[in-house]
């Protein structure tokens, strides 16, 4: 064997064994391109739980590594200003109080709380159509779109969410806000619908602030996220049904200058929603902030 | 040739890339099972906890003289000095040999200092300080003796008598030169408040069932410039998140900062902070008091570290349904004078955790003294009166028994201009309502104009 045969032998060697020691030691990262947060495995067992515990997974969930950071926003003057300004040029008077300023014009009121919510009442309510409550959401969801967008009240970034029937009388129209490419879970839009008439829009609108990419951190899986809820809520007496798995953002309303909003998996479980915090796996509860700090 | 050079060359590249990669696997990382919480977090060590002795002060020393008594608190030199002898005399004098009662005490013999704990200090088994004694509190220290030998009397908040020692000639000498010092500063001598004599300012009925001195003359204080304690924002984090990187913020409008991973959640503002975990509240406090004690010290000592004049003042059990809570309360002093601010510092906890701490602690050390303006204090009847002028403002009858719970001079912490200020007042408790006198014109200062 020449020298020159030995020498691309052992290139070839070494070259191989540099690809290996280089795969172990970057696997997370090459692991995080390849891999995905639940396994089919890991799947199977949550499913195993969820059954143990009389929950049912009817909803596909997301296998992939997301990482996300907080999402931190404020409160959207921009959104005040368009509502008001419509107002005004319709000649609003106005009214001020501690809590709230009350705009007034023909058939409107707009009160803008502190909090930042604005909340429009129509008097007289708007007919919608007729005999909605038999409706399907997606035809209701069309009247209220167009209603939305004759009233300059569309914003960029609105997105249907889900709707609520109440009572006999009345269905209530929730609208996410997208930012980031993320849902808000708050409540952003709200339609109130009462004997075919739009009784109401509460507003809460909210601008991104203060990105650094550089913060990301991996969020929990769907999975984890299950357990976890399960684990918070107990067994159920009757199967309950999982209907949607999803990830994106929630948090209350503050009087604030600005806030941070975890990412969260909301669940949907009996139509009710669950939300879980994405970074500590916690059950966010309705108020999040301790009372003490109020 | 110029092809098996270059062979030559990706070789040894190949070679020395696989070395170092191996070394890199080998040393450069640590498997997962032994890397420590210490590796993933930052160590955070602000300040040691202390002993219950260190925790609990006396809340007035004094010293009878002729026509009264010199009377010395928490924030002065020579209180410190004082109760730091006695503790060391107490320990050698207890824990040798002389626990007891002795044979030889001189009923009737002069007292030569006294201290008044207040909390009560908790002694026995658990005690560093005076472990072979029967569990019990120390209410009281008496030092009593003539001119060549001492005794330390020990009792309780019913005035039994918890022990007594006889002090060595070696402790006799170091007693005596520091409360000769302590006798040589020039202060203003003060009375013990009775109740005959609060009724005579008065003018009706008034119990007194605490220990007050009173000073029997006009004080000269000072209004001062005041500054809150500066908070290491990032530390003071880290205390109370496990990783506060998953810990959201949200900024208030009056500038302060929430901190909440939706379960606790800390507000910091400029001059403090307050933590609140309610998710804790139902629970048991099986600690003894000592213990408590303990775990307060360590708390305060965590989160935010001791600042010289920080005094215990209150510790106590509450019981609210399920939920069973030892709460402590902290005030700062100054120069022997309590500040009185918005909040006092304040800590609940049980077996489970912390679950509320407020914290605001405001600081006179080190800030220009000339700002400071001179107060003459009014006298403690002016002041008494004008208590009692308050009250019998707000309530609808006169009453007719009155009980004195506190009577003290201090400093408010209020704004003037856009300064704080810590302004000398009269401190009173009657009948469990706090009243704050400016301490020269006896106007009363509101709980809510405090900062």
């Amino acid at each position: 064997m020449n020298l020159g045969r030995a020498k691309l032998i052992l290139i070839i060697a070494f070259a191989a064994l540099n690809i290996f020691l280089g795969y172990y030691l970057f696997w997370p990262d090459f692991g995080r391109l390849t891999s995905v947060a639940v396994s089919a495995e890991e799947l199977r067992l949550t499913e195993q739980m969820l059954a143990e515990n009389n929950y049912k997974l009817e909803s596909p969930i997301n296998r992939a590594i997301q990482t996300v950071d907080f999402l931190t926003v404020s409160q959207s003057l921009s959104v005040q200003r368009a509502v008001l300004l419509r107002f005004l040029r319709e000649g609003a008077s106005i009214s001020q109080e501690e809590e709230a300023n009350y705009y007034y014009i023909e058939g409107e009121t707009a009160v803008i709380h502190a909090s930042g919510l604005i909340s429009i009442l129509y008097n007289p309510s708007v007919p919608l159509g007729e005999n909605l409550f038999n409706q399907e959401p997606r035809e209701i969801r069309n009247l209220v779109d167009a209603f939305l967008v004759a009233h300059q009240l569309y914003f960029d970034g609105l997105s249907f969410d889900y709707l609520e029937r109440d009572d006999p009388s009345t269905i209530v129209v929730y609208y996410n806000q997208i930012i980031d490419d993320a849902p808000v879970f708050a409540g952003q839009l709200k339609v109130i619908i009462v004997d075919d008439k739009i009784q109401s829009v509460d507003l809460y609108w909210l601008e991104p602030a203060d990105k650094i990419m550089a913060r990301e951190i991996r969020v929990i899986s769907a999975a984890e996220a299950l357990s976890n809820l399960v684990y918070e809520l107990g067994p159920a007496a009757e199967q309950k049904l999982i209907s949607k798995v999803e990830l994106g953002y929630y948090s209350g309303d503050y009087d604030a200058e600005k806030w941070e909003m975890p990412p969260v998996w909301r669940i949907l479980i009996n139509g009710q929603y669950y939300y879980i915090n994405a970074f500590t796996g916690n059950l966010e509860q309705e108020i999040i902030i301790p009372e003490q700090l109020q | 040739m110029m092809k098996e050079r270059l062979k030559s060359i990706i070789l040894l590249v190949l070679v020395c890339l696989s070395l170092f990669q191996t070394y890199q696997l080998w040393y450069g990382q640590q498997p997962a099972e032994l890397a420590t919480a210490e590796d993933i977090y930052e160590r955070v060590i602000i300040e040691q906890p202390r002993p219950p002795e260190q925790i609990i002060f006396p809340e007035t020393i004094v010293i009878p003289v002729e026509n009264g008594y010199y009377a010395y608190r928490e924030g002065e030199q020579i209180y410190t000095r004082l109760w730091e002898t006695l503790l060391e005399q107490l320990h050698s004098s207890f824990v040798s040999n002389q626990a007891g009662t002795v044979s030889d005490f001189p009923e009737g013999a002069p007292r030569l200092l006294s201290c008044y704990l207040r909390p009560l200090l908790p002694v026995g088994s658990e005690s560093s300080l005076l472990p072979l004694l029967p569990e019990s509190e120390l209410a009281r220290l008496d030092l009593i003796g003539g001119s060549e030998t001492y005794w330390v009397r020990l009792f309780t908040a019913e005035e039994e008598v918890l022990a007594e020692a006889k002090l060595t000639s070696t402790q006799v000498a170091v007693l005596q030169n520091l409360i000769s010092v302590a006798k040589a500063e020039e202060r203003v001598l003060h009375n013990l408040l009775t109740g005959d004599a609060a009724a005579s300012a008065a003018g009706l009925n008034v119990t007194v069932n605490e220990v007050i001195f009173l000073p029997q003359a006009q004080i000269d204080l000072a209004r001062l410039p005041v500054k809150p304690e500066t908070i290491n924002r990032e530390q003071l984090l880290k205390t109370f998140f496990v990783d506060y990187s998953l810990a959201r913020s949200i900024e208030e409008k009056d500038g302060a900062v929430i901190y909440t991973d939706g379960e606790r959640g800390l507000r910091l503002t400029t001059g403090g902070f307050e933590f609140s975990y309610p998710r804790l509240e139902e629970g048991e406090a099986n600690q003894t008091v000592a213990e408590a004690l303990n775990s307060s010290g360590a708390l305060i000592s965590f989160h935010g570290g001791w600042p010289s004049g920080l005094r215990l003042e209150i510790i106590e059990q509450a019981r609210l349904g399920r939920s069973v809570t030892y709460s402590t309360q902290w005030r700062m002093y100054y120069l022997g004078y309590p500040l009185y601010a918005a909040k006092p510092t304040r800590i609940v906890f049980n077996d489970r955790g912390l679950i509320h701490f407020n914290r605001l602690i405001y600081n006179l050390q080190n800030l220009n003294q000339d700002l400071a303006e001179n107060r003459m204090t009014a006298g403690w009847q002016e002041a008494l009166r004008a208590a009692l002028e308050v009250i019998f403002a707000e309530a609808s009858e006169q009453p007719e028994d009155l009980k004195l719970e506190a009577f003290n001079l201090g400093y408010a912490i209020v704004t003037g201009g856009n300064e704080l200020w810590a302004e000398p007042v009269w401190h009173l408790q009657i009948d469990g309502q706090r009243i704050l006198l400016r301490a020269d014109n006896l106007v009363q200062i509101q709980v809510e104009d405090l900062r």
